[in-house]
């Protein structure tokens, strides 16, 4: 089966005057029709700048892509800015954290999400409307044909994130990317997103790449993780081995220091210091500085990906000899 | 015996004004709020955005008047005092903020943030010693009193707010969402670093929140707030284990479970 989405040795290079910076270092993953993969990773980890580059949304010309990306098989880097506009909401839907600033204050919403559908489908402003209401009543909003001609400041947070899910899933994108969806939501409201993202793509049997900083979010959604750490994935696998067995150290540390009802602990696991800044990432494995398994060969050069199993990769010379998955006291 | 003790605290605000500017139509942030805090306890308050739960924290520190009710710490009314005698009371009393990006102004140094509590108190004024060990105390090395804030993350801010608070050895501090804005691993720092003072120090702390997997790592006793009224109030066990009100239910079913085989068991509807 072709994946949806194959991303393959991506690297950002971001150039800043005479200095350029490797933001992020060859990213490989893929996702199939059906799955959701989460990305995780913590602020500065390269997680956005990753995700925005698949529908080409880098702009500016001081941003260097390599590697490739693959949407159903065709080669999306090096595209025109003309290609790509056919390409996103029609194949790639976007979801992004704050819905607010995703509507134009000025519209009414139904009119935003018809507007996808007339640009790409070539549907009437009848169709288009008709469409609108469709889709916000298949996101969960009540009195859809009422709502379609109110605008983005009477709706609420939720109700918003509804509308902008509607919006993106209005062409039937084979690929959803959904950046922090519910990072700006109550729980509540979170729970109902999830639920609502989770019914879509088992009608819809489109991809997702859901982007979190949130291990329990990803936790209820994802099959996949791929965790990210400044600028490289360092483990990627299914969500279960992932969980219950972590080969990288990093992703053994946000694990525990993730806070759960059912804890009986005094006190929360933390990670001493900090994630380096964007080009000052050390020689060796980037982790290394701040791992508590960290041994001389580690700080010597860049670590290479290997494979756990065929599902499963982590970026760790001592994978195999440590056993992360009984916690150290 | 009791050190903060708030009584059928009440707050609404306008959100209309008539023709010539006069509040017309108002809404209740707070309604009939009644909490007790002890000495060297950690109260968590929990609830959603809008439930009113920073409202409370500003009343307590009396940065906004209540309508009715009072707020006693201490045996003393904070409520009755005004000017000189207010300002006395507030060193006892501190708050953290949410978000250290707007919490520390972005034209002062390190030093200068950390030595105005000092000035604002009218206390004498402390050497670099002093301040570099406030800096010390949160896991700052000394010689970041020279840097400014925009040199600093969100959790060495955060850092920086929370020594600014304790510089004056308050009693009492309200934490107002402070780990929301952080990364996890940096959100289990804080955490990790705020309990170890309270246990050092014995002061008595509110935590505010919508966090509740948090909850049990910072708080003995939780009150959960919704729309304005405290629902539901007991110790971290009972009210986790066995809510009574269908609100608490519903938050606590909505917390996420950080594993994948949790989530096997729930239907996708909804």
């Amino acid at each position: 089966m072709t994946p949806t989405l194959e991303v393959r040795d991506l690297t950002i290079t971001l150039r800043r005057g005479e200095r350029s910076i490797v933001a992020v270092r060859d990213a490989c993953f893929a996702i199939f029709p059906g799955r959701t993969l989460g990305l995780v990773g913590e602020s500065g980890a390269g997680k956005s700048l990753t995700s925005m580059s698949i529908p080409g949304l880098l702009a500016g010309g001081d941003i260097d892509m390599h590697g490739s990306i693959r949407l159903l098989g065709r080669e999306l880097v090096g595209l025109s800015e003309r290609d790509l506009m056919r390409i996103r909401s029609k194949q790639i839907g976007m979801v992004f954290q704050e819905p607010r600033q995703s509507f134009n204050p000025a519209f009414k919403v139904g009119e935003q999400i018809a507007e996808t559908v007339r640009w790409h489908d070539g549907a009437s402003r009848r169709a288009g409307r008709n469409r609108a209401v469709e889709l916000l009543g298949l996101t969960g909003i009540d009195n859809a044909a009422q709502r379609v001609d109110d605008y983005p400041h009477t709706f609420s947070g939720g109700m918003l994130q509804r509308a902008m899910i509607a919006m993106a899933i209005a062409c039937r994108p084979a690929m959803l990317i959904a950046d922090e969806p519910t990072a700006a939501l109550d729980v509540t409201v979170q729970a109902q997103i999830l639920k609502l993202l989770k019914r879509l793509q088992a009608t819809l049997g489109m991809a997702i790449l859901f982007v979190s900083h949130d291990m329990a979010t990803v936790a209820q959604l994802c099959d996949d993780v791929a965790v990210m750490y400044a600028g490289e994935i360092v483990e990627c696998g299914p969500a279960l081995d992932i969980y219950r067995r972590p080969r990288h150290p990093y992703t053994q540390g946000i694990l525990r220091s993730v806070p759960n009802l059912k804890m009986q602990h005094l006190e929360l696991y933390s990670i001493p210091g900090s994630m380096p800044p964007v080009g000052q990432h050390p020689p060796g494995c980037r982790f290394e500085p701040r791992c508590p398994y960290a041994i001389e060969a580690c700080g010597v050069g860049p670590i290479a990906m290997e494979n756990v199993n065929d599902a499963h990769v982590a970026r760790c010379i001592r994978m195999h000899e440590l056993n992360l998955a009984e916690v150290p006291a | 015996m009791k050190q903060l003790l708030v009584r059928g605290l009440h707050k609404s605000f306008p959100v209309k004004y008539d023709w010539r500017g006069r509040p017309s139509r108002f809404v209740e942030a707070v309604t009939g709020v009644n909490l007790e805090i002890n000495g060297g306890e950690t109260l968590a308050l929990v609830g959603e955005s809008g439930s009113g739960k920073s409202t409370v924290a500003r009343l307590i520190l009396q940065l906004i008047r209540p309508d009715v009710g009072s707020v006693e710490f201490d045996g003393e009314q904070l409520t009755a005092l005004r000017g000189r005698e207010l300002r006395r009371m507030r060193r006892r009393l501190q708050i953290i903020f949410q978000d250290p990006y707007s919490s520390l102004d972005p034209s002062l140094s390190i030093r200068d943030i950390l030595s105005e509590p000092f000035r604002v108190h009218h206390l004498e004024s402390v050497g670099s010693t002093r301040l570099e060990k406030l800096l010390e105390d949160v896991g700052l090395r000394g010689s970041f009193l020279t840097r400014m804030p925009h040199e600093l993350s969100g959790g060495q801010r955060q850092r920086v707010a929370i020594a600014r608070a304790l510089a004056v050895e308050p009693e009492f501090i309200a934490c107002d969402e402070i780990v929301s804005a952080l990364d996890v691993s940096t959100r289990a720092q804080i955490l990790n670093l705020l309990s170890a003072l309270q246990a050092e120090r014995g002061v008595s702390m509110l935590f505010i929140t919508h966090d509740l997997a948090i909850v049990p790592f910072i708080a003995r006793r939780v009150a959960v707030i919704y729309l304005g009224r405290i629902v539901e109030q007991g110790t971290v066990d009972e009210v986790f284990s066995r809510p009574q009100h269908a609100y608490t239910k519903a938050l606590l079913a909505a917390v996420p479970v950080p594993d994948p085989a949790a989530r096997a068991r729930e239907s996708p509807e909804g």
